[in-house]
């Protein structure tokens, strides 16, 4: 019995050290579905989001990081339009312009705040699910309460970038966010 | 730079490939997204959403298990519907659905994280030695009726899968102190970080004592320490995982009179591996643990086991998926001198597995049939065939039923198959009582006949029920002999009695439960379940049946979020009584209070048993005598985390 043990050891050990491959953040095992719901989701709050009357052409969404979410918004959205305006996807770097997204969807693997402090305010609806992401200047941040996707709003960050957010989203939304009127 | 490119366009052409034939869920609008849950994988052994598995399935959540108080695994199973807990002493539980508790229950398959924790020694599990830190566990999902076409052997009356969290998942340091009248002093201490070389990681380490309980058993000390690793590798994800515990019972003085085991050292170490792959996602699982127990008799146990699955992608109507298993298990009894013998003292057993299951849809997803079925081998009853017929009907966006026709099937356990116990009568009169096991035992079957409906009008209100109708045959218990007259020396009447399968039975019931979140600040959760038994005695008579179940449970669960960062919890719950052992039915009401004076600090106070209404829960099987008597208990912990 002691043998079998120690091959076994010996097995999971080799295994180990054998892996070491380039190291991304890990995900979650089961990360297929809920990176497919996060699509649904952006896919949705596109949809209770007023741009400025200048927005024209097909919605732009950009990922930063997150490939699997923009994986699943690209083939789900191919075809579908909200409102009179088709869908686009693209995938950015970190360093890339993020001027003429109407969408931003930052990954959890990337430093979403950092990227939030150093851009100017760009008219676009900004998605993340890191942590704090509207104290710094984010729009929604998605998060998992019970095992359910929920949702955070930041008005005064929407304000900014120029968007109007229905009110039917709000409705919806865990917290609502702003500064009390003066 | 350009391979992430390659990647994310590789990604996005896998998944555009497939993704017509998946499920589009931007068709559905943000209500409906927000009541279903991200994931749950136990009902079809892979990821779908709870509302569409075609079985009894709850789970129990992150925020549910810190909301209950409980200190213990088995406390925390209380949260789900169907499931009879009941407290036998400081240390031991009787777990069990559907039927047939006991502490050694054995028709439940009991995973962590994949990994069986079932000893084989009694096909059941010593709760007392999982002791998974409660504060890692990312959901418990529990799933009531048979999975034996996907879990195998010993998944009769259902599956419970505890996960824990992703390494990832709660960077930082975590810690956590408390102590009570009961249980005296417990405290853990987990810190999770992330390191280049090596990838997410998690390290923790508990340790907790209770005192030993009214008029039962002996006091309970444990410590337990583990360790998780998150990386990619091959390809995919990569999973390691391990944890060494021991467990201080106080005396084993022997069988009668006293619970088991004096001690316990146990431990384990698994890899888990999963990758995209083009035709679907790939699953490997390896693990090993092993057991040392200081039964009378000094056991130990040692468990092999490999699980191979492929989840296939949709491929016009089908959704496949398919699996091997391998597990191994050597078992030795390292001291004889007691009472308790066995005539293998050493044994192993194998099993090999095999199994498929098929989801087809029709009619626009709105009708799904699932046949699965898996084949089985076992050292000592050959080869089983368990085959699951299931449909899932979506009779409208908010309304769901399913029914399911199944067999199970569930192997003797070693205490069934090779023991051997004699006891003598003090030496006054000649006589003695032997136990034996028969090696020549079959398995139990089971012909499971299930319906449910599910009800989600909003992301508010959530109601289940499901009806089982279950056909047992073959089930294994003690018989009793003739008495036959022993030369000796010393000539003696020996009464014999030994496992066979001797018992058939129907039991049937219901369960139900409803989740209403009433305003954003109060939630209210209530389930119950019905039980009716009927057995069928065979021919050789039968005196023992070490089984008893409540005819019905009914459980109240009232969560509010009060102002200034607090919390109140009122759980109320009614048990009824148990025929067999003669125990009354109970209820008891449990009170939790929390203050959150920073958002990573709690300070919580739970009270249990809060009218002190002192009860009995279960008949303690090893001592001989009614368990312990629970009466009112406070217990008060900090927890805090530092970091993200």
């Amino acid at each position: 019995m002691c043998s079998v043990r120690a091959v076994h050891l010996l097995a999971v050990l080799l295994l180990f050290a054998a892996g070491s491959m380039r190291i991304a953040q890990a995900d979650d095992l089961d990360v297929g579905r809920e990176e497919q719901m996060k699509a649904a989701y952006l896919f949705n709050f596109a949809k209770f989001v007023e741009w400025p009357v200048s927005a024209q052409g097909p919605i732009r969404v950009c990922f930063i990081g997150a490939q699997g979410v923009h994986a699943f918004m690209t083939a789900s959205a191919a075809g579908k339009t909200i409102g009179a305006r088709s869908i686009t996807t693209v995938m950015l770097q970190s360093a890339d312009s993020r001027l003429g997204c109407d969408v931003i969807y930052l990954g959890a693997s990337v430093d979403a705040n950092a990227l939030m402090q150093d851009a100017p305010s760009t008219a676009a609806l900004t998605v993340s699910d890191v942590d704090d992401f509207t104290r710094h200047g984010g729009i929604i941040r998605l998060f998992k309460h019970e095992n359910r996707l929920r949702f955070d709003i930041n008005l005064d960050n929407a304000r900014r970038a120029g968007l109007k957010i229905s009110s039917n989203l709000l409705k919806l939304a865990s917290r609502v966010e702003q500064e009390a009127a003066p | 730079m350009k391979t992430q490119r390659l990647l994310s366009l590789a990604i996005a052409l896998l998944i555009a490939s497939t993704a017509a034939a998946e499920e589009d869920l931007t068709d559905l609008d943000l209500t409906t997204l927000m009541s279903m849950d991200v994931i749950v994988t136990s009902a079809a052994k892979r990821s779908q959403v709870s509302s569409d598995a075609a079985a009894a399935v709850f789970v129990i959540t992150r925020e549910d298990i810190r909301r209950s108080g409980a200190t213990m695994l088995p406390e925390v199973l209380r949260l789900a519907p169907g499931l009879h807990v009941a407290r036998i002493d400081a240390r031991s539980w009787a777990v069990s659905a559907r039927g047939f508790n006991s502490r050694f229950a054995n028709k439940l398959q009991v995973l962590v994280d994949g990994r069986s924790i079932y000893t084989p020694l009694f096909s059941g599990v010593m709760w007392e030695e999982q002791l998974v830190p409660l504060h890692t566990i990312d959901r418990i999902e529990v799933v009531r009726g048979p999975g034996g076409s996907l879990w195998g052997i010993n998944a009769v009356n259902g599956v419970i899968n505890i996960i824990t969290q992703a390494a990832a998942d709660a960077r930082g340091l975590h810690v956590e102190a408390g102590g009570g009248t009961v249980d005296s002093e417990s405290s853990a201490l987990s810190y999770s970080g992330r390191s280049e070389g090596i990838g997410d990681y998690r390290v923790y380490a508990e340790h907790a004592h209770t005192d030993s309980l009214l008029n039962s058993g002996e006091p309970w000390t444990r410590t337990q320490v583990g360790w998780r690793v998150d990386r990619d590798g091959f390809g995919g994800v990569l999973t390691f995982q391990g944890d060494v515990q021991e467990g201080d019972f106080g005396d084993a003085d022997g069988y009668a009179g006293s619970n088991l085991p004096g001690s316990s050292k146990t431990g384990n170490v698994s890899v888990q591996w999963q990758r995209a792959i083009a035709v679907g996602s790939l699953d490997a699982h390896t693990y090993y643990s092993w057991a040392d127990r200081g039964l009378p008799g000094r056991w130990n146990e040692a468990t092999a086991g490999l699980d191979l699955q492929l989840s296939a992608n949709r491929i016009g109507r089908h959704l496949f998926t398919s699996g091997i298993g391998l597990r191994h298990v050597d078992e030795e009894q390292r001291d004889r001198t007691t009472r308790l013998q066995f005539t293998a003292t050493e044994s192993s057993q194998n099993q090999w597995s095999i199994y498929a299951q098929d989801e087809i849809h029709f009619f626009d997803d709105r009708l799904r049939v699932i046949a699965g079925t898996k084949l089985e081998d076992f050292t000592f009853t050959g080869l089983a065939l368990q085959p699951t017929l299931r449909a899932l009907w979506r009779v409208s966006p908010d309304q769901t039923l399913w029914a399911a026709m199944s067999r199970a099937v569930r192997t003797p356990s070693r205490i069934e198959l090779f023991s051997r116990v004699t006891v003598m009568v003090p030496d006054v009169l000649p006589v003695s009582f032997t136990l034996s096991g028969d090696e020549n035992l079959n398995e139990e079957d089971l012909h499971a006949y299930e319906l449910g409906w599910r009800w989600r009008p909003d992301q508010r209100l959530t109601v289940d029920a499901a009806f089982y109708y279950n056909e047992y045959e073959n089930l294994i218990s003690v018989t009793s002999q003739p008495v036959t007259i022993d030369p000796g020396p010393p000539l003696h009447v020996n009464k014999p009695f030994v496992f066979a399968n001797a018992l058939d039975a129907v039991v049937y019931g219901a369960e139900a439960s409803v989740e209403w979140a009433v305003t954003d600040w109060l939630r209210w959760q209530v389930h119950g379940n019905w039980l009716r038994m009927q057995n069928q005695w065979a021919p050789v008579e039968l005196t023992l049946q070490i089984a008893s179940d409540p005819r019905s449970q009914f459980e109240s669960r009232l969560r509010f979020d009060l102002p200034y960062e607090t919390e109140l919890d009122l759980a109320w719950r009614q048990v009824g009584e148990l025929d067999n052992y003669h125990i009354a039915s109970y209820s008891s009401l449990d009170m939790r209070a929390a203050w959150h004076p920073r958002k990573d600090l709690e300070l919580s106070l739970a009270l249990t048993n809060a009218f002190d209404r002192e009860h009995i829960e279960f008949f303690d099987e090893t001592g001989g005598g009614p368990g312990a008597r629970m009466g009112r208990s406070i217990f008060g912990r900090i927890a805090w985390h530092l970091g993200q």
